[in-house]
């Protein structure tokens, strides 16, 4: 059944992480049984909470972007179809619970910082992205000399902000864009694509989550510059995030008023645009209309469920576990555990799945989700892994970032288009709630233990996570197109009088 | 380079339509082709919830593959015959697998070239058990056309999204054309039971509209269902 086997990938997917957990407790770090055990019930939570959210997008949140995307296409009004687009962009971010959090953290940079003006500001930025994204797929602009401009602004911007906004803004990039958020964005983007005729019309399905999360770059980056010259003060967000570990097993129980809220800020914009769209443009049918209600219910209680356990078992257990490793004089050893947990993080992340899924769809199977989920293992391995180098060196991160962004825009060139668009897509999607938590305070603790500054340091390994992928996605693309042109080679070899072959949509592989 | 045109020409023919789990579509593709048919098509679908609770819990639906082999027509038997053989020992495979006779089979061959022969006869076919019945809506709409199918006796169906291309509707916006999104909905019923269901179907009240969709039926011969019973 459907649902058997959506626990059973999950599963697959999570069980990796808590083994790895596990062994570094009986090795090298150990956390202590009540930690260990709340880790584990965070994990129980984190299956059934990620399993119930997948099931819940499928039927839910995929096809509401969808409709609405190809609903607004089919318009063919495109004021209307932008600032619909705009109004998306904008209210799905100000829901965001992690543009909240983004905001506290820059406000503990720099005090004077109105958070509300921040907020409204990464808000704007994702809107206009969002527009110009589908403004992009009707004047049918390549999406790689989109990204090219944009992030040659983001570069400028870069230069000119300081040091602490940096790490700041790249990560905002990933962290804004959220499990809610993707996965509408996704589909919005897929649905316009999808009532678009003619050739390449699948290229145009992604796009579009890549080009929003440049948005909040920017924005934060614009307040960099504002705030140039500001002197952080970087110990309240450590000891905020140590804070809350000492709750013991009670704190799943004492999380769920914070989580419930906040997934229900996530969820209820939404669920109005769905309304909204419902009576407006997309006027489904009662049956399919119950559907996605029900859609919307599971995805509420999945994300819940999920949340609670990460925040409430991998978050802790992350901080314990930087911080015992990178106590032991052993700093060295981060470097490879942080390989190996970005290997499999990466893989219990709810938007990758749901990516993967639409890759697959798209394609037509020809892009396995497997596959994709490999090369982005890929990547985040060694986006967590240098990001260890970063903690134990305190390199700047400008030394990662601006070749790291430089390789993947030259690889536009080359890459074929579906992929680059995937790619950008996939920056986001891998930087989701599980590096913005686990990843993230394992980071915190690790700079923390060896007499780092956090906020250098750490922070940036969620822009760390959300680049990789850029490029590993690309490179896979540049593998297939290599695949596909040997196959087309040995096709017209081999394609013998005698034998009429039928038209396979596989047989390219 | 056009002495390459293939020779074999198919007509009448078969084409055996197999409907499985999602990634076992390859499978059914490589055993046919392993019992001489000359390749598969594979699409993705969904199929509807096989019961009524996970239907009304929303989460009955199942990803599946369908694939498509046209045959010539002595060898469709073969094909199904390997299919039942195969899914009988797999634990894993399980579907259906039914024939549809087919004719006026034009096979571009490699590299160029295309070959028509036409025939009106419909050979030799075995005795029609099931109909195959094709139902195009718009996007959105199958979901419905399922419910009201299934209070009319049909078990289940399969949902292929599609993209139409009625003339009406290819519209230029900013020199992109638009069409419209469609959903195939194909459900299998015995003989004689395809009138229930379609007068189900038209009944509904959101497909009242003029040019929401069409539907029609097909004789279907050699159904089977495939894996372990």
């Amino acid at each position: 059944m459907n649902l058997a086997a959506k626990f059973r990938e999950t599963a697959i997917s999570v069980v990796p992480v808590m083994l790895i957990v596990f062994v570094l407790n009986f090795t090298v770090a150990p956390l202590g049984s009540e930690l260990m055990m709340q880790f584990f019930i965070g994990g129980i939570l984190l299956i059934i909470g990620l399993s119930v959210f997948l099931i819940g997008a499928d039927i839910g949140l995929l096809p509401i972007g969808q409709k609405a995307g190809a609903a607004l296409t089919s318009k063919r009004n495109l004021p209307l179809m932008l600032s619909v687009a705009f109004a998306i962009g904008v209210m799905i971010t100000i829901a965001e619970p992690d543009v909240q959090v983004l905001a506290n953290q820059v406000a503990t940079v720099d005090s004077s910082m109105s958070k509300t003006l921040l907020v409204l500001m990464i808000a704007t930025g994702v809107g206009l992205f969002v527009a110009l994204g589908l403004a992009r797929i009707v004047f049918q602009i390549p999406l790689r000399r989109l990204l090219i401009g944009a992030y040659a602004v983001v570069f400028v911007c870069a230069y000119f902000t300081s040091a602490e906004f940096l790490g700041i803004a790249f990560d905002s990039g990933g962290a804004t864009t959220g499990p809610m958020t993707v996965p509408f964005i996704l589909a919005l983007g897929a649905g316009v694509a999808a009532v678009r005729g003619g050739k390449n019309a699948e290229d145009d399905s992604f796009g579009l989550t890549g080009l929003a999360s440049i948005g909040p770059i920017l924005a934060v980056l614009i307040l960099g510059i504002m705030a140039r010259g500001k002197t952080p003060a970087a110990e309240t967000e450590m000891s905020a995030m140590a804070g809350e570990a000492a709750a013991g097993l009670m704190v799943f129980v004492h999380l769920l008023p914070e989580v419930l809220h906040e997934v229900f800020n996530a969820l209820w914009p939404l669920t109005v645009m769905f309304l909204v769209f419902q009576f407006t443009l997309i006027h489904m049918p009662p049956h399919q209309f119950v559907k996605m209600i029900k859609g919307l219910v599971y995805t509420f209680f999945g994300l819940v469920f999920f949340l609670v356990g990460v925040k409430g078992g991998f978050m802790p257990a992350g901080t314990a576990l930087g911080a015992a490793l990178g106590g032991t004089g052993r700093g060295f050893l981060l470097i490879p555990i942080g390989l190996i947990l970005g290997a499999v993080v990466v893989c219990a992340e709810p938007a990758v799945w749901v990516l993967n899924d639409q890759v697959e769809t798209v394609s037509g199977g020809h892009i396995r989700r497997m596959v994709m989920l490999a090369s982005l293992s890929m990547g985040v391995a060694v986006s967590v892994a240098l990001s260890m180098i970063r903690v134990i060196t305190g390199i700047s991160l400008w030394w990662f970032l601006i070749p790291g962004y430089a390789a993947a825009l030259i690889l536009t060139k080359f890459c074929p288009p579906l992929f680059t668009a995937i790619a950008f897509d996939s920056g986001g999607v891998a930087s989701g709630p599980m590096s913005s938590t686990f990843v993230l305070s394992f980071a915190l603790g690790a700079s923390a233990a060896t007499g780092g500054n956090p906020v250098t340091d750490a922070f940036g390994v969620i822009a760390m996570v959300a680049m990789t992928p850029l490029i590993a996605i690309q490179i896979l693309g540049l593998i297939y197109k290599k695949k596909e042109k040997k196959a087309a080679a040995l096709h017209s070899i081999a394609a013998a009088p005698a034998e009429a072959v039928p038209v396979s949509a596989k047989d390219g592989e | 380079m056009m002495s390459n045109v293939a020779e074999t020409v198919c007509t009448p023919g078969k084409i055996v339509i197999s409907i499985v789990a999602h990634h076992q579509g390859e499978r059914i593709a490589e055993r046919a082709r392993e019992a001489g048919a000359g390749g598969g098509t594979i699409l993705s679908g969904r199929g509807t919830a096989e019961n009524s609770v996970l239907e009304m819990l929303g989460i009955g639906d199942t990803e599946k593959d369908i694939v498509f082999i046209i045959t010539p027509e002595d060898k469709a038997g073969l094909i199904l015959n390997v299919l039942q053989e195969t899914c009988a020992s797999e634990k894993k495979l399980r579907g259906i697998a039914f024939v549809i006779d087919v004719h006026n089979i034009i096979k571009a061959s490699v590299p160029f070239g295309c070959e028509r022969e036409s025939s009106g006869k419909t050979g030799g076919a075995g005795v029609a058990t099931h109909e195959l019945i094709s139902i195009i809506v718009n996007s959105g709409y199958a979901d419905d056309a399922m419910a009201a199918a299934r209070q009319a006796g049909a078990s289940g169906g399969t949902i292929i999204n599609a993209r139409g291309t009625g003339k009406e509707e290819d519209v230029k916006f900013f020199g992109m054309t638009i069409v419209p999104e469609k959903e195939m909905l194909l459900i299998l019923v015995e003989k004689g039971h395809s009138g229930e269901v379609l007068d189900a179907i038209k009944e509904l009240t959101c497909l009242e509209e003029p040019g929401s969709g069409i539907a029609y039926c097909m004789d279907v011969h050699d159904f089977i269902s495939l894996g372990k019973k």
